[in-house]
């Protein structure tokens, strides 16, 4: 009698430590999440570092600010307490500047180096940082490190404490979004060189124009109320501002209607769609083994993006979406053993598995027992 | 103010009344054919039924228990299929007002019927002496499964009678007719499966059904199913799903230490049986299959074949085949059929707590990941088999089809094509749940198996 009691605990211990290999992923992007958020927006605090040359190649010099004429949104901007660097995710400049890390998110910086007229060398070390980020982990960074997307998935998870419906969008916006972004990505660039140029007589305008990516950003309104900074709010000195400003108004709009539907701003977001591009190529690599799909449906249902390329494919291995922000809730909630996984590489990173309601109940059965 | 909160209420109700819910059409004939039903019932009043299925079981599990090793925790289950306690204390369930609902099909959300405080009971059966008097009502050439559960429903017996309701999908076409006639005996409430499991169409069709069933619940029982309620009901119903998950996993073991039919027998004991209970006891009967592991304690031998059973479900009292295979040098590993593990194995996932949100994972999950082929496309029903066949290291399949059931017996020639490609030996068995060809299918599958043990 007393060697099966002692079998019985042996084989509950080896039951709780197969609950225990369960990797819960969304906890493990929710302190990632809060990690990245601080450090972003607040390192400043922490690091007290002075002016560091470019990140990758320190010894190349930082361009030289003398040729910046109408950075007036921000006055108080100074590039002596920040990384040199920009980081594919929003780490805004309106920040206050001995707060951040960065100097400003890699749109930013690829939208001013024709009014800047920064100089190639310069450019260029920059530019294989945003490539190499981006090839690396592409929209990993949206999903895991972006402060937007961060405030995006507090307000969701404050509705659903709450436990509110959540607003289903159709169909038809989603694809009108995912065509729209596009075109205005491409629009930002293109205002970014055609300021420049002479004859095309936007010059006298420049002022205005200049920075229109930052200028409609959600970020310019959203990051200051974080580290008090307002300055840059007020944007409505000429008609054209106005504009904008109106503009970036219904964008911030979209960003608060996140509480209502998952990463609602992240369907419209210009740098995501920069980002997305790198989706199919990166190294990270979201793979299905489609004979261990049920096609239960659950991974389009959790979806943050109601993306369905997870769900539909049947025949190819990989399921990496342009769309997708990487954030692996798909691989977490999936309830078949090793049918999803993300690589990075040739590793392994992550494997769906079943999850388990667990110790709650065992504790309820002996409860149970007792009575 | 009482008036107005009176038409409040009236018109909180009209908003609620959508219009799917409502019938178009009333029936003409009904009454007349109750009539004509009830003078010919008389005949079949007086049999006991319900001790013939007993006496049935008895006999299989009798010889179930020969086995040398079979793990005492089973007795728990024997006891279930052969004597009437679970009748008994759904007898005093309803006494004290609770309803039971008897179900058709694993297509059912229980999840709903247990929020509501009623006992669902799976109703489809295995039994050979109740097909008799179903066939003076209904036509001969059926499939057996469909005739003998019709025969409770003649003879008043067993836990039909328990029933207040039957809900039943309609599947197949005998299930969509055996609906219609069970109608006369009992208040049937269908459920309309979409046939096409692709479109976005049938999705949102089937959760508009899985509404309105809520609602009928809803009615006949008096209680409100509330977000908290339902909320209960998917993590009890998690909890079997846990532990159907953990007794596969001692399945997949290289060492045998349960046997199919009894598998089938632990599964089929939660058609009926109380939750919670159920869920205790097969809890403790994987402790002792796990220390059965440990020790060695083996049902089978370690070298005998691995098979997989798919097909038609296999419901006891008719356990022809898993006990003829199980007589040879073979057992059966892992089965894929609707009343074997397939019955319970998708979880439901809720992301979020809200009731719409709740509705829509139950619809999903009843829907979606069902392998049965009244749908459309039999792909994921093969996806499943080669899975099966690589977790569980299955040496070969047996494909069981009951006469007369065309929709397994068509997919077979799918099935069996792809297996060809893969080198997986497979047999296909057409019977039903008469004794006179049991010569025939012993020297079959003698021959299958001792082939592939001379093949090795």
């Amino acid at each position: 009698m007393v060697s099966t009691k002692a079998n019985k605990h042996k084989t509950k211990v080896l039951r709780s430590k197969k609950n225990s290999k369960k990797v819960n992923i969304t906890m493990i992007r929710r302190i990632v999440q809060i990690i990245a958020f601080i450090l972003l927006v607040y390192g400043g605090f922490f690091i007290p570092f002075t002016h560091v040359d470019s990140f990758i190649i320190p010894f190349i010099k930082s361009p030289e600010r003398t040729s910046v004429k109408m950075d007036h949104l921000n006055p108080h901007t100074e590039y002596e307490t920040v990384f040199d660097a920009y980081f594919p995710s929003r780490t805004c400049r309106y920040l206050g500047s001995e707060v951040r890390t960065f100097r400003a998110c890699a749109m930013h910086f690829l939208t001013e180096v024709p009014i800047y007229g920064i100089p190639f060398r310069d450019f260029l070390p920059h530019f294989f940082l945003f490539l190499i980020l981006a090839f690396l982990f592409s929209r990993v960074l949206c999903g895991w490190v972006c402060p937007l997307g961060a405030i995006q998935d507090f307000f969701n998870w404050i509705r659903v404490k709450i436990g509110l419906n959540k607003l289903k969008l159709p169909r038809f916006f989603l694809n009108a979004f995912e065509k729209f972004r596009y075109f205005w990505l491409a629009f930002l660039f293109i205002m970014a060189v055609a300021i420049v140029i002479p004859f095309l007589g936007l010059i006298p305008l420049q002022k205005d124009l200049n920075i229109l990516t930052c200028n409609t950003c959600p970020g310019r309104i959203v990051f200051p109320l974080l580290t008090g900074d307002v300055s840059g709010w007020w944007l409505f000195s000429s008609p054209l501002h106005a504009a904008i400003s109106i503009l970036g108004l219904l964008f911030f709009i979209s960003f608060l209607l996140s509480f209502f539907g998952k990463r609602f701003w992240c369907k419209l977001c210009p740098t995501g769609a920069l980002l997305s591009l790198f989706n199919k190529g990166s190294a990270i690599t979201k793979q299905k083994d489609a004979k261990k799909c049920t096609k239960c449906g659950i991974c389009e249902r959790v979806c943050p993006m109601s993306q369905k390329k997870v769900f539909q494919e049947k025949k190819k291995k990989f399921v990496n979406a342009f769309n997708c922000i990487n954030c692996f809730r798909c691989i977490d909630k999936c309830p078949e053993d090793d049918c999803l996984e993300v690589k990075f590489f040739k590793w392994t990173i992550f494997k769906s598995k079943y999850s388990k309601k667990k110790n709650k109940n065992e504790n309820k059965s002996k409860n149970v027992k007792k009575n | 103010m009482k008036i107005k909160v009176k038409m409040l209420k009236k018109i909180k109700e009209l908003l609620e009344k959508s219009e799917d819910e409502e019938l178009l059409f009333d029936d003409r004939y009904s009454d007349i054919i109750k009539d004509k039903i009830k003078n010919k019932n008389k005949q079949f009043s007086s049999k006991n039924y319900s001790k013939k299925v007993f006496d049935e079981n008895r006999i299989v599990i009798e010889k179930l228990k020969k086995f040398k090793n079979r793990s005492k925790k089973l007795n728990y289950f024997d006891e279930l299929h052969i004597t009437d306690k679970r009748i008994k204390e759904l007898i005093e369930h309803k006494k004290s007002g609770g309803k039971v609902i008897g179900t058709f099909c694993n297509l059912v959300p229980e999840e709903l019927i247990y929020a509501a405080g009623a006992v669902p009971v799976r109703l489809c059966s295995g039994c050979n002496h109740s097909i008799s008097p179903a066939e003076e009502m209904f036509p001969r050439d059926s499939c057996s499964l469909i005739k003998s559960s019709f025969g409770f429903a003649v003879t008043d017996d067993h836990y039909m009678k328990l029933c207040d309701v039957i809900i039943m999908p309609a599947t197949c076409d005998g299930k969509k007719k055996l609906g219609e006639i069970l109608n006369d005996y009992k208040p049937v409430w269908m459920l309309d499966l979409p046939q096409n499991k692709e479109r976005e169409i049938s999705k949102k069709y089937w959760l508009s059904e899985i509404r309105i069933l809520k609602k009928r619940i809803e009615k006949l029982t008096g209680n409100k199913i509330n977000k908290s309620e339902l909320k209960n009901a998917i993590e009890l119903l998690h909890e079997r799903y846990d532990v159907i998950r953990d007794f596969q996993e001692v399945r997949k073991s290289l060492s045998p230490v349960i046997l199919g039919s009894d598998f089938f027998i632990v599964i089929q004991a939660a058609f009926f049986d109380d939750i919670k209970r159920w869920i205790e006891n097969t809890r403790e009967l994987i402790d002792d299959l796990n220390n059965n592991i440990e020790n060695n304690l083996l049902v089978k031998d370690k070298n005998d074949l691995r098979l997989l059973l798919t097909g038609a479900p296999i419901i006891l009292p008719n356990f022809k085949i898993p006990e003829m295979i199980e007589e040879f040098d073979a057992f059966i590993a892992i089965d894929e059929t609707c009343a074997g593990s397939q019955f319970i194995y998708d979880p439901v996932v809720v992301e979020e707590w809200t009731l719409s949100e709740m509705l829509s994972a139950i619809a999903e999950r009843y829907l979606m990941p069902s392998v049965c082929p009244c749908f459309i496309k039999s792909e994921d029903r093969i996806d499943k088999i080669m899975t099966l066949i690589e977790d569980f290291k299955v040496d070969a399949v047996i494909y069981h089809t009951l006469r007369l059931c065309l929709l397994f017996d068509v997919e077979s020639m799918r099935v069996s094509s792809v297996l060809e490609e893969n080198d997986i030996p497979f047999l296909h068995l057409n019977t039903d749940y008469s004794k006179e060809d049991l010569g025939q299918l012993r020297t079959r599958i003698e021959a299958f198996i001792e082939i592939l043990h001379s093949k090795r």
